[in-house]
């Protein structure tokens, strides 16, 4: 198996195999992203679409200086921050019953067992996410779902450490205020 | 430490980001300070509530459908990935092939016309000259003046 440096560059020559090998190692992780920051089922694959078609169109500016995963980490962060801002009025918090209930082939397959709490939990905390600001939200997914250091994060949104320090701080005290009255009353 | 400090830090230090001395400064404050103590666990439970919604995955025609819209998108935009500035250059360069090609048809078959027209023209003029200074019957004068005239048109 090919390194991603190696992949991309022969995607850029025109290797339709490189590219797929590409698409089928980080369609998941794009994937995840764009759903955690979306919360939005019917959109993410649109969006996860068009990250890989940047891939593909832009694979001959790919600067081997840096590491494959930092650059496609940060084309998904970017088209996920563009899309929302040209796209502010489309986004809903997702319904689990809506997706389960529509059958649709065509929308992401939900790998789900959670149960009536938690799913009521997760809708509670999606919606206190939603309420984000972008980058906030952006630098608490690639933190605490991704599992990025801070310095990565500072890499893929290409802002200094601090910056994502003091994004990530203002995210969780945003995500305070909201979750604790919860947690006082027992819904949590 | 001040506790304003230690609070902005506190998500560092879950996160494991802090280095070793800010950490040790951060820990004996806490230790010390009610109020840091109660937002060190405030935001241990806020972290705690922050989990991934259940993941979702890609349709198993994800790949085919990629390559569909790139597909699409080549064959709406195809200028957009040709060499337009040779396209533009080989074009110009046709164009005034076909302009001089064209120029010399025409300077061919009807340049040559139009300079029997003028050859015609100046034979008039002489006729005319040789009615004024030569001693020509009125009827005469008109019968030249009526066949020059038919040979113009």
């Amino acid at each position: 198996m090919q390194n991603d440096e190696n992949l991309i560059v022969a995607t850029a020559n025109g290797d339709e195999s490189a590219f797929e090998e590409l698409v089928e190692k980080y369609k998941l992780i794009v994937f995840n992203i764009i759903y955690q920051y979306l919360c939005n089922n019917s959109e993410t694959e649109d969006v996860a679409q068009e990250v890989f078609i940047k891939v593909w169109k832009h694979a001959g500016t790919f600067n081997p200086k840096y590491k494959f995963s930092t650059w496609i980490y940060r084309i998904t962060v970017n088209t996920c921050l563009n899309y929302k801002k040209s796209n502010k009025t489309l986004t809903k918090h997702y319904s689990l019953d809506d997706i389960e209930e529509s059958g649709n082939t065509d929308t992401p397959e939900k790998l789900s067992n959670d149960t009536p709490e938690t799913k009521e939990r997760n809708e509670i905390i999606s919606e206190a996410l939603l309420t984000l600001p972008s980058n906030q939200k952006m630098a608490l997914i690639l933190s605490q779902f991704e599992r990025r250091s801070y310095k990565e994060i500072a890499e893929i949104m290409e802002i200094s450490v601090s910056a994502v320090e003091s994004l990530i701080f203002r995210a969780k005290s945003n995500m305070k205020k909201q979750l604790l009255p919860l947690k006082v009353k027992n819904q949590l | 430490m001040k506790c304003n400090n230690v609070k902005k830090k506190i998500t560092a230090y879950l996160d494991g980001e802090l280095n070793p001395i800010e950490k040790k400064e951060s820990m004996l404050h806490i230790d010390d300070c009610m109020s840091c103590r109660k937002e060190l666990e405030d935001m241990e439970f806020v972290t705690s509530m922050i989990k991934p919604l259940a993941p979702a995955r890609p349709s198993p025609y994800f790949y085919i459908k990629i390559k569909h819209a790139i597909e699409n998108k080549l064959s709406n935009n195809y200028l957009d990935y040709l060499p337009l500035k040779k396209l533009r250059t080989f074009g110009i360069a046709f164009s005034l092939l076909v302009m001089s090609l064209f120029g010399s048809i025409l300077g061919k078959f009807v340049i040559p016309e139009s300079n029997g027209y003028q050859v015609r023209i100046q034979e008039i003029k002489n006729a005319l000259n040789l009615a004024v200074f030569d001693d020509i019957s009125e009827d005469s004068f008109g019968m030249i003046y009526n066949d020059l005239l038919k040979e113009k048109k």
